[in-house]
């Protein structure tokens, strides 16, 4: 049975999300669900059963959640957006696989190593051109983030679509690793980098797309969550 | 007695849960979670019972998954959750009911009388 026509006031809509905070389901995108639901089933029971407060009607209506509760959704909708952001990034990983972007790749890479054959024998112009590479790989990837805090608005209430995102921009972090290493190093002990083996040189080419690339997806997926939290959500934004 | 008898009739119904609301969303262009539970109630006329523990997390499983996608609407005062079936969704509905059909031919097969 559906509830003839809304009737919960927004002074209850709100006390039915204050009861799902005190339920400790603290994002809001699952809250908004969760309160419609509440709200419809005890619509429909004050119509069954006029005599029941608001108050207990709502709590007969939780109690139909059964013994767990709320938690048990909460932990599934952590995993199924868990299993939904990894799906975008093997999506859009995979869509840089194709011809033109390959090719673009292998430019890159035969631009790397034409530097180093060009360079032979100008010591400290190879090591210039190496620490420019690593740097402007390292400032992209430190860049990103900070582009992406001011690009998108936070919202003013807690997703839990943003926050299962948050984690995959620390595992990005490891790629930063090496060419802060490299680049911290130039400094430390200049000599080192005046003679390096070509291995070491292709090493730090690969792991400077590679973090690039891991990045550009990166700045794919996050660009689509948090767009679509935006457009779904707009309330948590106000 | 009676209540013990409900509870092995839901535990029953538990692991048929998936395919009833991936038919019910196949045969609708779009439903909410109450909405579900409400339908299923009504066809079933209160025989299964959905409780809204096991729902929410089935959909948002499935939306995870790609089979469902969700679309949200402002609904009187309110904010509402719509689930609808993917491409990928249908062809799973019908694997899932087609399964279905299976365990229960399977288990016709214990109510024939014994063939001497």
């Amino acid at each position: 049975m559906h509830p003839e026509k809304q009737s919960l006031t927004e002074t209850e809509l709100d006390y039915l999300y204050q009861f799902c905070r005190k339920h400790y389901i603290r994002y809001y995108d699952v809250q908004v669900e969760l309160v419609d639901h509440l709200a419809n089933a005890t619509e429909v029971l004050m119509q069954e059963r006029p005599e029941l407060s608001f108050t207990a009607a709502v709590d007969t209506v939780y109690a139909g959640f059964g013994k767990t509760g709320f938690r048990k959704i909460i932990a599934a909708k952590e995993e199924a957006l868990e299993q939904q952001h990894k799906s975008f990034y093997n999506q859009t990983f995979r869509s840089y696989f194709t011809l033109p972007r390959i090719l673009m790749m292998l430019c890159a890479f035969a631009l790397i190593w034409g530097l180093h054959r060009f360079t032979e024998g100008h010591t400290i112009l190879r090591a210039s051109a190496l620490l420019a590479l690593a740097g402007a790989a390292l400032l992209y990837e430190i860049g990103l983030p900070i582009y992406l805090h001011y690009a998108y608005k936070r919202p003013k209430q807690e997703l839990i679509s943003r926050q299962v995102h948050r984690p995959y921009y620390y595992y990005l972090t490891i790629f930063c690793y090496p060419e802060l290493k490299f680049v911290l190093n130039y400094f430390w002990d200049y000599e080192r980098y005046l003679y390096l083996a070509d291995h070491y040189l292709i090493l730090i080419g690969l792991f400077c797309m590679l973090g690039v690339l891991l990045q550009l997806v990166h700045l794919e997926v996050s660009k689509r969550i948090y767009r679509k939290a935006y457009e779904d959500y707009p309330l948590a934004y106000a | 007695m009676i209540s013990n008898r409900r509870m092995n009739k839901q535990s029953l119904y538990k692991g048929c849960l998936e395919p009833i609301v991936l038919q019910l969303l196949g045969s609708h262009d779009r439903m909410y979670g109450y909405e579900i539970t409400v339908k299923v109630k009504e066809l079933t006329k209160g025989a299964l019972q959905i409780t809204e523990g096991a729902l929410y997390p089935l959909l948002h499983r499935l939306e995870g998954a790609g089979v469902l996608t969700a679309e949200m609407e402002h609904v009187g005062n309110r904010m509402r959750k719509y689930y609808r079936l993917t491409p990928q969704g249908q062809q799973t509905r019908t694997t899932a009911l087609s399964e279905l059909n299976d365990f229960i031919a399977t288990l016709q097969l214990f109510n024939k009388p014994a063939i001497s």
